[in-house]
């Protein structure tokens, strides 16, 4: 797969909540990026429209722009909307008779599971979530397997027959999901059921765990398998059209899809369960991305949007994995890239609690509607932007390049009733509190996570993106000994722009027991089957073994553990000292991550499950250097505006204001600065300077040493 | 200095202090998150790792709890005293030293048995001790006389396993293994109990690092004050939400139906006083102690009802010490909640914990009632009973030591409230983020399959809201010739819950054994039994197992029966739509023989039969009628009750769904039914005794109640004028008269009139 000569534009595209982001890297030239607003009636719409955007920012018509272009990745909401808006097929599930209601009970965790710690905090009005399957469209089929796979209750053929067919004729099953006991162990009865579904109505896509998520655990098996069979149709209808429209406009390739494990796939090779919220997994790719650019292998990928802050965690330049992965409100069994989510957006409210008379923020938020006070929009509480406003962060004139200008006198006038004076502060300190302790949850957010990797902050980069991010990144990445802070000039569709340098990726796992060392020709076994069968999907997705990148991970424990750890382990065949190998690593990674003295050797070290990664790099065009000039930035410059800064002494200076997009490579702007754009603003206190590298990202240096 | 920068400094302090203050306080919680992920990581015990039963918590140096972290409830408070002893038996010999840590589990003197260990670690900044760090769990096997340690044979604390009273387990951050091995060589599952204590240990380690890194950023002295505060916010917030609800008395019973050993019936009693910003219990009327180990140590019941506090009257609050400082507790000593040692205790947690938290429930969720709208949504009926539950010790499919309850109870129906019906299978009141095991997790270490686990029909109680559903489960003996199973708890023949305002109480817990079953060709044959009946059908030998029944041999193919509770309903029954009995009935949440004799609805063909309800629904009020009588009318009340005059027009105030509270004009305020208007007697003195009265046994109707010939009775009170159901009380047949649950002290809403009118003039 050669790039050829005229096909130099790879497009990333992230369908959000309200924006539809598009980056495209062109591999003779910079990055071009646009925006349009997403259109939830039908989001090829707001797809077209920003990619009619993109054409115009390069020049070109958009059949010129997608005539020349190698290849569109794209991340969707649909499966996320389909899922929120209960808008998905009618699903009928199958699974062992006697253990119907699985699903409903969800193991009791389910009615808590997904929630946020403030809501958790108030028991009695948490409800179970409406479950996608209603106990009317389930049947239970005789059969029943044992954990060591022996067939304990043969399977019943032709009550699985009546059961499919009552579901289908009767309830009007639009798709079938099959999960059964331990079919992850013999998968002989699943397979039955899926070949007489076939035969019976094979226009009626059934989804099988045998094969979709061949792991232990029921529940968030049976998830998967129902998520999965409840968005397909939707999901490959819209990537289907979507790639019909592309290809009228003159794009030739296939159309690949993010999934949430942060990797792209083709149309035909898709879970639809995979590719839910696939969306802020862009930003993590972005920053593996830039970070293999820019040397840094450990990274605190942060993003600030309207309502929440989200973190994910590279290490080694590889992102983690979410342990206990939950969609909507439902445990599933698919890998997803481990980012967490607290309600800390621009648009969170701040309040005073009067008995204790403390300031809270959250957990409501303004979101995007109505907003902040300050967007005059409607809303009436004040909110982390309002307080951003006040201390001079924002420019009330400058807001989305002036396209829009803010009220800053109504949002001091909210400021000063709901919180300056029911604390007795003027309204700058009580802004300036609202900044503060937004920092902190923020830092606290960032060192939970990293904390959980074993390492510690100060050993991390932070890369700062989406709006807001930026005018705190400073702040609460100090008190975490955080030394470096990486702004890009595309941050605000940071997303689409990772989705745009992603590559194909496909994983399998399965569950294996074993007590190590065991047989290791068992695992060579189990490897060989899965390395195969990912090799056979890789060679569909057109790559060969020798340009497939692997990756294997053992989930361990100790034996009588319940909780398991992945680790990565080495490729190639295994023997007995191999395998002992995997085992010291093992303990010296789980003494790093719970502690010195968490181990406990003399109980056994158990093989849980088995993870296999394949990657096939797509064509990925290089960044492009920018010309280099000198240190001075003055050409950006602005003007200037007082702000409030609480760092290192508090008070309000003067602060040289520069324009993002005119800063050079090689350019130092030193604090107290503050450099815009019209959808990014960039805080840069005091002793601290920042430089443009050759990319135009803007590299802060928190130390306060000299540039 | 100026006086306007004076103003601007202390302004500038002061602002500083409230940054500083909620930056640690977030911080905090977070440190005591960390902990508890180490905890669930490290452990192997599924009690913990799946039902969370797990919780860190910081002590100021003189041992009040300053924050608690999430996890279980019930150790909030309870877990101080293990500080407060350390400090006042080891200060001395052998001394309190940067680097130990004391290991504890005697139920009196905190937890609620000795299967709840906890390890504190004092934390030392400059040879000055800052605070103390406590890291709890329930334990799965403590060498008792009865496998997993709550046993149906113990009659003394000291059959009850060993008790630790602060080993130093750590002593200079070095483990001392010949401690480690007593304790953990003591049980019988060492392996599972060592992975336990390393896990308190890791986290009480990571705990107090990061403790020591805020006390690095804030300072010692401002440490000191915030803890100090975090516990006077939270008192002041308590008092604060207390000042919002009404003054009065609520009182509310619950019986349990064995002594730990025996069959035998036994009351807890609680009366709730509120008064401005203070809240007592007193459970004066309950029952003696009993012999064997269904008893509660004071550390039990003071844990079980500040839990119940935290859960539904402080909820948003910080989990400290303060909390429950408006809360006075007295217990009479020598009774079931305050066992005099060496009183066996094992039984505090499943057996007595409902007992001992749900009439504070009931009590509480009444007053919130009489509040007012804004606090409905807050208003649960009855869930998370005391239970009863199987336990097995042996081995298991690969040779190696199995010793387990069956936790699947964690998967309790909520109970039912003003405006929906209770969670079906939501889970546990004192672990909010309590789950179940999968089955196949369960399966791969444990020697025996699940025929089934599912929801149980008609264990939820009947009401206009139903209480959630409970499930049923059962294990057959799979891969194992040495196995022995037995049984613990409370309420297999009570109504361990409460319903609300004419609601019944969900069924009781039940396990049975079948002996000596066919499965083994059934199976084969293609044959899955999906109830008891069916799977019990052609075994040997079918055993219902008291509360408490000490551990039987039992063989491969038999099969352990279990089913959990259901939670309570809320409103009269014959008030609940029809259509949604229907669709009950559908989803197999009740029968259609409880739909016919609990809801009066006639189903015909799977279908709402409208005439055929509507007589049943006459024919049930005619009954009511006929049978309900004036049992306990004052002398000289008026019969038949009078009606108020368009009540509509005079002030008022709610009492509970079917009644108010009205002032006509120049009378004393009066009892008055919502619906027909009927006079309900004065509101001085008890409404029930102005009601028919109609004493029931629960079996009759039923289905899955308690036998007749049990210990308890159903009194349901109907309105006399339109009959509606107002109440139903779980009785014991010889109390003398209705409990008045609901004694509103009527000057506070005339004050709280007062005020508003002032408000609005």
């Amino acid at each position: 797969m050669e790039p050829s000569e005229h096909l130099h534009y790879t497009i990333g595209i992230d369908i959000g909540g309200t924006f539809t982001d598009v980056a495209c890297i062109d591999d003779r030239g910079p990055v071009t990026i646009a925006k349009a607003d997403s259109t939830p009636h039908d989001f090829s719409e707001g797809v077209i429209e920003a990619l009619e955007r993109l054409a115009e920012g390069l020049n070109i018509t958009l059949s010129d722009m997608l005539s020349q272009t190698l290849v569109v990745k794209h991340a969707t909401t649909v499966g996320t909307n389909t899922l929120i808006n209960r808008n998905g097929a009618q699903v009928g599930f199958l699974t062992t008779k006697g253990f119907e209601d699985t699903t409903l009970i969800m193991r009791a965790i389910g009615r808590v599971a997904g929630l946020s710690e403030e809501e958790l905090r108030h028991p009695n009005l948490i409800t179970k979530p409406e479950p996608l399957v209603p106990r009317t469209r389930i049947r239970g089929i005789v059969e029943r397997v044992d954990s060591q796979g022996q067939i304990l209750v043969p399977i019943d053929e032709n009550q699985a027959r009546e059961a499919i067919s009552n579901l289908v004729e009767n309830e009007k099953v639009e798709a079938l999901a099959l999960s059964l006991l331990w079919s992850f162990v013999n998968p002989v009865h699943e397979q039955t059921i899926e070949r007489i579904a076939s035969e019976l109505y094979p226009n009626i896509p059934i989804t099988c765990s045998y094969r979709l998520s061949p792991v232990i655990r029921e529940y968030a098996r049976a998830n998967t398998v129902i998520i999965n069979a409840y968005l397909h149709e939707n999901m490959h209808s819209y990537i289907n059209s979507l790639q019909e429209i592309l290809h009228q406009h003159g794009y030739q390739k296939p159309l690949l899809v993010m999934q949430a494990n942060g990797g792209t796939v083709h149309p035909e090779e898709m879970d639809a369960v995979a590719t839910v919220s696939s969306g802020p997994s862009g930003g993590v790719i972005a920053s593996k991305f830039m970070g293999e650019r820019l040397e840094h292998s450990n990274i605190i990928a942060a993003d600030m949007g309207g309502t929440s802050f989200d973190v994910g965690i590279l290490t080694q330049n590889m992102w983690q994995f979410e342990r206990d992965p939950i969609l909507d409100r439902f445990h599933v069994s698919i890998p997803r890239i481990d980012i967490e989510s607290i309600g800390a957006g621009g648009g969170t409210i701040a309040w005073v609690e009067e008995t204790a008379n403390r300031l809270i923020m959250g957990p409501w938020s303004a979101g995007a509607d109505p907003g902040p006070v300050c967007y005059d929009r409607g809303g009436t509480r004040p909110t982390v932007t309002d307080a951003n406003l006040l201390l001079g962060y924002i420019d009330p004139d400058y807001f989305l390049g002036g396209r829009k200008t803010l009220n800053r006198a109504r949002a001091e006038q909210v400021m000063s009733e709901q919180v300056a004076d029911r604390l007795n502060l003027d309204i700058t300190e009580a802004s300036a509190a609202i900044y503060d302790i937004t920092n902190a949850k923020m830092a606290d957010l960032i060192r939970k996570k990293v904390i959980g990797t074993g390492f510690l902050p100060q050993h991390f980069k932070l890369y700062c993106y989406g709006g807001a991010g930026a005018i705190h990144a400073a702040e609460f990445a100090r008190p975490l000994g955080i030394q470096k802070l990486c702004v890009f000039p595309y941050s605000s569709v940071f997303s689409a722009f990772g989705v745009a340098t992603s590559d194909i990726l496909h994983t399998r796992s399965m569950t294996h027991r074993q007590l190590l060392p065991g047989n290791p020709e068992q695992l060579n076994q189990i490897l060989l089957e899965l390395e195969e069968t990912l090799s056979n999907i890789m060679n569909r997705e057109g790559f060969d073994r020798e340009h497939v990148q692997t990756q294997r991970f053992f989930h361990m424990r100790y034996r009588r553990q319940v909780n398991e750890l992945a680790i990565e382990v080495p490729l190639g065949h295994y023997d007995e000292s191999k395998v002992l190998e995997i085992m010291n690593d093992f303990e010296r990674i789980f003494e790093e991550t719970f502690g010195k003295g968490s181990g406990h050797r003399a109980l056994g070290l158990e093989l849980v499950s088995i993870t296999v990664n394949m990657t096939g790099k797509t064509v990925k065009p290089d960044l492009v250097d920018l010309t280099a000039s000198g240190p001075d930035p003055s050409p950006a410059l602005r003007g200037k505006r007082e702000a409030f800064f609480t760092y290192p002494e508090r008070g309000w200076q003067e602060s040289n204001v520069y324009e993002y997009e005119k800063l050079q490579p090689n350019n130092v702007i030193r604090g107290p600065s503050i450099v815009e754009s019209p959808v990014t603003t960039v805080v840069i206190p005091a002793k601290v300077h920042a430089v443009v590298d050759s990319f135009g990202n803007l590299i802060v240096d928190l130390t306060g040493g000299n540039p | 200095m100026s006086e306007a920068s004076q103003t601007q400094n202390s302004q500038s302090q002061a602002k500083h202090d409230l940054v500083q203050y909620e930056i640690f306080a977030h911080r905090l919680f977070n440190i005591l998150e960390e902990g508890r992920i180490a905890i669930r990581h490290v452990s192997g015990s599924p009690v913990v790792v799946e039902g969370g039963e797990t919780m860190c918590a910081f002590y100021t140096p003189e041992g009040e709890a300053f924050l608690t972290g999430a996890g279980i409830l019930l150790h909030v408070t309870g877990a101080s005293q293990f500080v407060k002893k350390t400090l006042e038996f080891y200060s001395q010999d052998p001394g309190i030293h940067d680097g130990d840590q004391f290991l504890w589990n005697d139920p009196y003197t905190g937890g609620m048995h000795t299967l709840d260990h906890i390890i504190v670690k004092p934390i030392f900044c400059e040879n000055e001790l800052v605070a103390w760090v406590g890291s709890f769990m329930h334990t799965p096997e403590v060498g008792a006389i009865d496998a997993t340690g709550t046993c149906p044979r113990a009659t003394e604390i000291y059959h009850e396993g060993m008790r630790a009273f602060g080993l130093k387990i750590v002593e200079k951050d070095q483990l001392r293994t010949e401690i480690f091995n007593t304790v953990t060589w003591n049980t019988r599952d060492p392996d599972l109990v060592g992975l336990d204590h390393k896990a308190k240990i890791s986290a009480n380690n990571v705990c107090s690092r990061l403790f020591l890194e805020l006390v690095d950023r804030f300072g010692l002295s401002f440490i000191k004050g915030a803890s100090q505060r975090l516990i006077e916010d939270a008192d002041q917030m308590a008092q604060a939400r207390l000042r919002q609800l009404p003054d009065g008395v609520w009182r509310s019973q619950l019986f349990g139906d064995s002594d730990g050993m025996q069959q035998k019936l036994f009351r807890v009693f609680c009366t709730m006083t509120k008064e401005g910003n203070s809240l007592t219990f007193d459970y004066q009327g309950t029952s003696s102690q009993n012999p064997g180990s269904l008893n509660a140590a004071l550390p039990a019941t003071q844990g079980r009802i500040f839990s119940v506090l935290l859960y539904h009257l402080f909820w948003g609050l910080p989990w400290n010490a303060g909390v429950v400082k408006p809360v006075e507790l007295l217990t009479p000593e020598g009774s079931v909640v305050n066992c005099k040692y060496p009183a066996a205790v094992s039984n505090a947690a499943s057996g007595m914990g409902g007992l001992l938290g749900e009439p504070a429930h009931e009590c509480i969720a009444k007053m919130l009632y009489a509040a007012g709208p804004e606090f409905w949504t807050d208003v649960l009926a009855s869930f998370s009973g005391s239970s009863q539950h199987a336990y097995w010790s042996g081995t298991n499919q690969s040779g190696k030591v199995f010793v387990g309850t069956v936790l699947d109870h964690f998967a309790g129906g909520y109970g039912a409230t003003t405006s929906r019906d209770g969670v079906d299978t939501g889970g546990k009141m004192i672990t909010p983020a309590a789950s179940v095991i999968d089955v196949e997790m369960f399966e791969a270490t444990s020697p025996m399959v699940y025929l089934f686990r599912q929801h149980a029909t008609d264990t939820g109680g009947p009401g206009l809201w139903r209480g959630g559903l409970g499930g049923e489960s059962a294990h057959m003996i799979h891969g194992t010739k040495d196995l022995e199973l037995g049984a613990y708890g409370c309420g297999t023949q009570t109504s361990v819950l409460y319903g609300l305002f004419g609601g019944y109480p969900g069924s009781p817990s039940r396990t049975s054994v079948a002996l000596g079953t066919d499965l083994k060709e059934r199976l084969s044959k293609g044959e899955v039994p999906s109830s008891w009946s069916e799977l019990s059908q052609g075994s040997n030998q079918k055993i219902d197992l008291n509360s408490n029944h000490p551990a039987f041999p039992i063989q491969e193919y038999d099969v352990v029966y279990n089913r959990w509770l259901g939670g309570a309903g809320y409103g009269d029954p014959l008030e609940r739509d029809p259509e949604r009995v229907l669709l009950d009935v559908s989803l197999g949440a009740f029968s259609q023989e409880t739909a016919m004799s609990a809801f009066g609805v006639s189903i015909v063909d799977d279908a709402l039969d409208l005439e055929g309800t509507k007589s049943l629904r006459d024919e049930i009020y005619k009954e009511r009628r006929e049978q309900g009588q004036h049992l306990f009318l004052p002398e000289g009340a008026e019969t038949p009750r009078p009606k108020i005059p368009n009540p509509s027009d005079l002030p008022s105030w709610r009492l509970q769904e079917y009644l108010d509270i009205v002032q006509p004009k120049d009378n004393d305020l009066e009892v008055c039914c919502r619906t027909c208007q009927t006079s309900l007697g004065p509101a001085i003195e008890n409404y029930k005794r102005y009601a028919l009265v109609r004493r029931r046994q629960p079996a009759e109707y039923l289905p899955l109640r308690h036998k007749s010939g049990d210990f308890n009775e159903y009194w349901e009170y109907y309105c006399p004028g339109c009959i509606t159901q107002i109440a139903v009380d779980v009785m014991d047949p010889s109390d003398p008269e209705p409990i008045w649950d609901t004694q509103l002290d009527l000057s506070w809403f005339e004050r709280q009139a007062t005020v508003s009118n002032q408000d609005n003039p």
